[in-house]
């Protein structure tokens, strides 16, 4: 059975180059543009694993994340932060909300992101 | 000069004894006196005239006494008593024996010897006394009191009256010697008065051209501190002079309105009682640290720094300061320090800065949409040929570029001051182990020998970012820079502190056999944007970022940096971490 993703970015670009990615390795993807319809996708399509923006409109990551691990089986989602920034108190809150993995975009190839992707879910 | 010439007196004895000239003169004159009274007594003993010899007696032996008593210092008392006596018993003769011609001739002895005695007006007193005597007398003898005046012209009578005549020469010679001598002393005192004044007036001129001169120089000396003082006052830039114990001796206009203080305030007062320095961390600067102590003590020129000055309202204000000694024909008198008010540099720089952050943050999203989409399309394997190796130089540079970003991003956060770290402990193996998996490509093509020489169990208590920034600078640097063959040497072990500065932590070099950085081009090789000349002339790419990036990087980790290069032989960057405590901190902002 395929894994699901979620892929909460609010540029359309890079959630679609995403999102063809992860189908082409074999993954049920679900996208989201903005925080609110990514908690929604979220508690209700219960993906195994969340591709998070940080940066989103109308609720951002950070608080996503909260509300999600309130949620029942919330806590289970392994959860990839993406950011352009990269603030460590921003990185030190997320651990705190059991983000393992935090990466800078532009800085990432996607064959790499795709390989951590599929750590996270073998180990778990 | 009137009144120096005015303060007249008259001549008396006083002055005549001063010399032995006028001593002798006198003796003399009193020793014809003498024989001529003599002569008269020897006739008047033949004569029998018992009376006028025992008067005549008399008259010598006053007259000894007063030769006798020229000497002694009661001269004055003693021939006052001997003129007086005698003028007694010449009065008490002419009442016994009436007048006569020889009575009146000694009558006129009286103002001779007076004038000799007390001066010319001594002599008046008793030539006016002895003519009121006589006419007292003739008086008395006109209306029978007395015997009336027979005068006999004989021998005595011829002698008498040159003795009278030769006694009224005595008289004019001395009344008129006095006279010359009285006239001489004063024309000698006037001369010498005006040769004085002359002289003083020299002397008053020559003073008061001094005093000029001197007034002059005042007055230039106060005009030239006037144009310096309004010249350091006019200056945009704090200046501020101590002497050598430290004393602040002038502050211009521009310091007192940076610190908001009053002259007054602060002159006198000891440099580092006023000024309360702190470092770009806001940690305190020790007064013997202060660059202006530093250029006092150490007599050495310091260089521009950058620090908060704390106001008089204990309000930071941000200055540019340089110090430097002030020597005086070989001494040391002191020193001096300017300071630039930098605030408004900083706004701009802090301006610039979160404008460059946000560009390089607004960037990343469409720069990384490229780098994706250019994975994905050489991931299909119908796009080959040309084709292929352009959209490979879009995908390599866009990658630079990325990193390029990253850089600039890393580099504005750690000048805004918010170098966020989050330490944790970090295995040195597992950091070089990536960074050399980067660099992998370029070690290979190169043919480099790298040489790890530290224990796989050290770990670091750090920022791991930061870390991975350091090494990932230093080892792609030693890459880039070291010619085919060449090796890199990476060599790490634990730090063990010094008790002044650093604490325990971490030591590593990386050690490379490259091209070297110029000797006169090594101070700014941690400066943002240099590159040196032989790195320029290279075809090697690089930015100038990397080691100024790697230094601030250092800086926050509280850590320090610092190299060894010989060109053509090789450079050796050395780093000191220490090890920090767990946890987020995030550094101060400015």
């Amino acid at each position: 059975m395929a894994h699901k993703i979620l892929v909460v970015e609010d540029n359309e670009s890079l959630c679609n180059v995403l999102a063809d990615t992860f189908t082409d390795e074999g993954f049920e993807v679900k996208t989201a543009f903005d925080g609110e319809a990514g908690l929604e996708a979220a508690k209700e399509w219960k993906p195994d694993v969340m591709l998070l923006d940080l940066l989103l409109p109308k609720k951002d990551g950070e608080d996503l994340l909260k509300e999600l691990r309130q949620e029942e089986g919330g806590d289970s989602v392994a959860t990839v932060a993406l950011t352009n920034s990269d603030s460590s108190e921003k990185v030190y809150n997320l651990m705190n909300l059991g983000v393992t993995d935090y990466l800078t975009k532009s800085d990432w190839e996607l064959s790499d992101l795709v390989e951590k992707v599929k750590e996270k879910l073998t180990s778990e | 000069m009137k009144q120096l010439l005015g303060n007249k007196r008259n001549t008396t004895l006083n002055d005549l004894i001063d010399t032995y000239y006028q001593e002798r003169f006198l003796r003399v004159l009193l020793l014809l006196l003498i024989a001529v009274v003599l002569g008269q007594t020897l006739y008047y003993s033949f004569t029998e005239y018992f009376g006028g010899a025992l008067f005549n007696v008399w008259i010598v032996v006053s007259l000894w006494v007063a030769v006798w008593t020229l000497h002694k210092n009661y001269y004055q008392l003693a021939s006052s008593l001997t003129i007086l006596a005698s003028l007694a018993l010449l009065v008490f003769s002419v009442l016994v024996s009436g007048l006569s011609d020889a009575t009146i001739f000694w009558f006129f002895v009286f103002p001779v010897v007076a004038t000799f005695l007390k001066g010319k007006r001594g002599g008046s007193i008793w030539l006016l006394t002895v003519v009121l005597i006589l006419v007292s007398i003739y008086v008395a003898s006109q209306t029978g009191m007395i015997a009336t005046i027979e005068i006999e012209y004989n021998a005595a009578t011829f002698q008498q009256l040159i003795a009278a005549i030769f006694l009224v020469a005595i008289f004019v010679y001395v009344y008129q010697d006095n006279l010359d001598r009285k006239a001489a002393s004063v024309a000698e005192r006037e001369e010498k008065l005006n040769t004085i004044y002359t002289q003083l007036q020299d002397e008053i001129a020559h003073r008061q051209s001094v005093a000029d001169s001197l007034n002059q120089n005042v007055q230039t000396l106060q005009r030239q501190k006037a144009r310096i003082e309004a010249l350091l006052d006019s200056i945009g830039e704090g200046v501020i002079a101590v002497d050598q114990e430290g004393k602040i001796i002038m502050a211009n206009h521009m310091t007192k309105q940076l610190f908001n203080y009053y002259e007054d305030d602060i002159i006198g007062q000891y440099y580092s009682d006023v000024f309360a320095l702190y470092d770009t961390d806001d940690n305190p600067v020790p007064a013997k640290e202060h660059p202006l102590m530093q250029a006092l003590h150490n007599q050495t020129h310091y260089h521009t720094a950058e620090y908060f000055f704390h106001d008089y309202n204990d309000e930071p204000v941000p200055v540019s300061t340089t110090a430097t000694p002030v020597n005086s024909e070989d001494e040391n008198i002191g020193a001096i320090e300017v300071f630039r008010d930098i605030s408004e540099e900083r706004a701009v720089a802090k301006a610039k800065d979160e404008f460059l952050s946000l560009a390089s943050h607004q960037l990343r999203t469409p720069l990384g949409a490229i780098r994706w989409y250019t994975e994905r399309l050489l991931k299909a394997s119908q796009i080959k040929g040309k084709n292929r190796s352009y959209l490979e130089t879009i995908y390599e540079d866009s990658a630079r570029m990325s990193s390029l970003l990253s850089d600039y991003l890393n580099i504005s956060r750690l000048e805004l001051g918010r170098g966020e770290i989050s330490v944790s402990e970090v295995a040195f193996g597992d950091v070089v182990a990536k960074t050399l998996n980067d660099a992998q490509p370029l070690i290979d093509e190169k043919q480099l020998a790298i040489s790890q020489n530290f224990s796989q169990d050290l770990t670091l208590q750090t920022d791991e970012q930061s870390l991975e920034l350091i090494l990932q600078n230093l080892i792609s640097n030693a890459v880039k820079y070291t010619p085919e063959r060449g090796t890199v040497t990476i060599t790490a072990g634990p730090y063990t502190g010094d008790k002044k500065s650093l604490q325990p932590g971490t030591v590593f070099h990386v050690e490379d056999s490259g091209m070297g950085i110029p000797l006169d081009q090594q101070r700014n090789i941690f400066t943002k944007l240099f590159r040196a000349d032989n790195a320029q002339h290279s075809n090697i790419e690089g930015t100038g970022l990397g080691l100024y990036s790697v230094k601030a990087t250092v800086d926050n980790l509280g850590g320090m940096i610092w190299f060894e290069s010989q060109p053509e032989r090789g450079s050796s960057f050395a780093v000191i971490l220490p090890d920090l405590e767990s946890g987020t901190m995030r550094q101060k902002e400015n």
